[in-house]
């Protein structure tokens, strides 16, 4: 992946403060997510990588008491800023959770569904990109046969790969995964992993993840953050090998968190 | 192991060995002992675990000897109440059959529902979306004083209110509006917890899509919902067919069919004739009680094992 020519950066994180109330969530993070990599964002718990990536699409907001400052750039526009479109933000930039969080629908209005709100179609056009999306995410060899079947009978792995189907299928540019294998068993976790580098050819991935192989496994680049503070960010084989802080050896060599 | 060791243990040792077994609690001492301790507590553990069973079944036995002597009692008198005619005259003094009670409930508590429904609903999604708002709090409390408050002082309010203060007189329109609000509570509460049992994922999940706060709520949230919501509504339908109080003083009684006027024109329904005809010294009469009380039952009976059978069926 070295010899790969360095992409551009999609998203661009600028002094970054966030609040909930009065703690304060992240301190001061700035850096920068490349497109058609995947970065990976590691710490212990509390640590603010899952803020992080819920700034990115501001899914933040949800939160009572949440205040952010400092600017997040997506292609150079500041998403931080009151005339951000949410929608419109949120159509590009896609995420997927920890818990798979299937609509209650069958497996095609899954997709069909949000995809209706941006794009008005015919029958035959729909039924082509919710293949399109299944595919895009592994997955319709196993429901082509049952696709009118309601999401909530697939197992836990289909239905990650449901949600990650029914994400790629808005076409977002920015793909958020916030541990999105942790609540899975290693088959699909391996199935999950695979897919994510095959989405790297398309898409700015951004992926929190508590399991250091995993890190290892799927990412480009790694931000490692503690106490709010993004400790150190590089590419993926340097901070592994030879990470230039103490406190990132210390955490990925298992030492805490 | 631990007959094994019994076997040839004597009265000293054994004593010996319950001794060490305090040492052992202690934290040192002879190994041996503590099979001694374990078989000790679990002496104790089995004559709990045996009276616990034995308060449970008590419990469950007592249970079910009232539920099944009361539908063992509806069941014997009803049955044998039942008729044809029934179902296709209405009563004649103390006589004659129930098509006009039968039809006057349906008439109230699908009216009620009409009512309790949508308000009831919209209730509770507005408490579970806006849990921490002072006007969420307000509904939550307000929903639980009137769960509290007896039926018959709603009835009592009812008459005081429509059927004379509005001049209503005694009327479906009274009647379905004390019932809604009878039933309100019980929507709104199932609503909102139905609500706030879905995984907060979801909700963000349909937010990160880009899905505005309404299509977030009402296409995504209150589907998964749904057999919560149900479940308050099946309810709520069991409480108004089953009420009795608060009709007493709102819908009067009919031994007519309804002409179809929201007021000024009472209705009768089943439970007036349990209320009223099982202490009429004619047996027709009494027929006619045992009759409206197998019906009701019967229909509570129904409602409730549907609603289990919703509940049940698929969740999130």
């Amino acid at each position: 992946m070295t010899n790969e020519p360095i992409s551009d950066i999609k998203i661009e994180v600028r002094n970054l403060d966030f609040y909930y109330g009065a703690t304060q969530a992240l301190k001061n993070v700035s850096m920068a997510f490349r497109d058609r990599m995947v970065t990976a964002l590691i710490g212990p718990s509390g640590c603010g990588k899952s803020t992080l990536l819920r700034s990115l699409n501001r899914i933040s907001d949800l939160y009572p008491g949440h205040r952010a400052t400092g600017q997040i750039l997506l292609d150079g526009e500041n998403m931080l800023s009151a005339k951000c479109d949410l929608t419109e933000l949120r159509a590009r930039v896609g995420m997927v959770f920890q818990k798979p969080t299937p609509f209650p629908m069958s497996i095609y209005e899954n997709i069909a569904f949000p995809l209706r709100m941006y794009r008005k179609m015919s029958q035959s056009e729909m039924d082509d990109e919710v293949e399109r999306a299944l595919r895009g995410a592994a997955l319709w060899d196993e429901v082509k046969d049952k696709i009118h079947r309601s999401g909530l009978s697939l197992s836990g792995g289909q239905q990650q790969r449901l949600c990650i189907a029914r994400a790629i299928s808005i076409r977002p540019e920015v793909l958020l995964l916030d541990e999105p294998a942790s609540a899975l068993d290693p088959i699909s976790t391996a199935q999950i992993e695979e897919l994510i580098w095959e989405l790297r050819k398309d898409y700015c991935i951004v992926i929190v993840t508590h399991n250091m192989q995993q890190a290892a496994r799927v990412s480009d680049f790694v931000g490692f953050m503690y106490m709010g503070e993004l400790v150190e960010f590089d590419a993926t084989a340097t901070m592994f090998s030879s990470p230039r802080e103490r406190r990132t050896q210390d955490y990925i060599t298992g030492r805490f968190g | 192991m631990i007959s094994g060791d019994d076997n040839h243990a004597s009265p000293e040792s054994a004593q010996a060995s319950s001794r060490s077994s305090l040492t052992i609690a202690g934290g040192s001492g002879r190994g041996v002992a503590v099979p001694k301790i374990i078989r000790k507590v679990s002496l104790g553990r089995r004559a709990f675990s045996i009276a616990g069973w034995a308060l449970t079944s008590l419990g469950v036995g007592l249970m079910v000897l009232l539920v099944g002597s009361i539908l063992w009692t509806v069941f014997v008198g009803g049955w044998s109440a039942m008729s044809p005619s029934l179902f296709t005259t209405v009563t004649q003094g103390t006589g004659g059959g129930l098509l006009n009670a039968i039809e006057g409930t349906a008439v109230l508590s699908v009216g009620a529902l009409l009512l309790a429904v949508p308000l009831g609903v919209a209730a509770g999604v507005y408490v579970a979306e806006y849990r921490y708002s002072r006007w969420a709090r307000a509904i939550r409390f307000v929903a639980d004083v009137l769960v509290g408050v007896p039926s018959i002082v709603l009835g009592y309010f009812g008459y005081v209110t429509m059927v004379e203060g509005l001049g209503w007189n005694f009327s479906v329109a009274a009647g379905c509006i004390v019932l809604a609000v009878m039933c309100l509570p019980y929507i709104t509460r199932s609503t909102e917890f139905a609500l706030g049992e879905l995984p907060d994922a979801l909700r963000e999940a349909a937010y990160a899509l880009g899905m505005s706060e309404r299509r977030v709520i009402l296409r995504v949230c209150l589907p998964a919902a749904m057999p919560g919501v149900l479940t308050g509504v099946m309810l709520a339908l069991a409480i108004s067919v089953g009420e009795t109080a608060p009709l007493l003083y709102t819908a009067g009684w009919s031994n007519y069919m309804w002409d179809g006027h929201l007021t000024h024109s009472p209705i009768g329904f089943l439970t007036y004739a349990i209320w009223t005809f099982y202490s009429e010294p004619f047996s027709s009469a009494v027929a006619l009680a045992y009759a409206a009380a197998f019906l009701v039952t019967a229909f509570v009976f129904i409602i409730n094992i549907l609603s289990r059978y919703i509940m049940t069926r698929e969740r999130i």
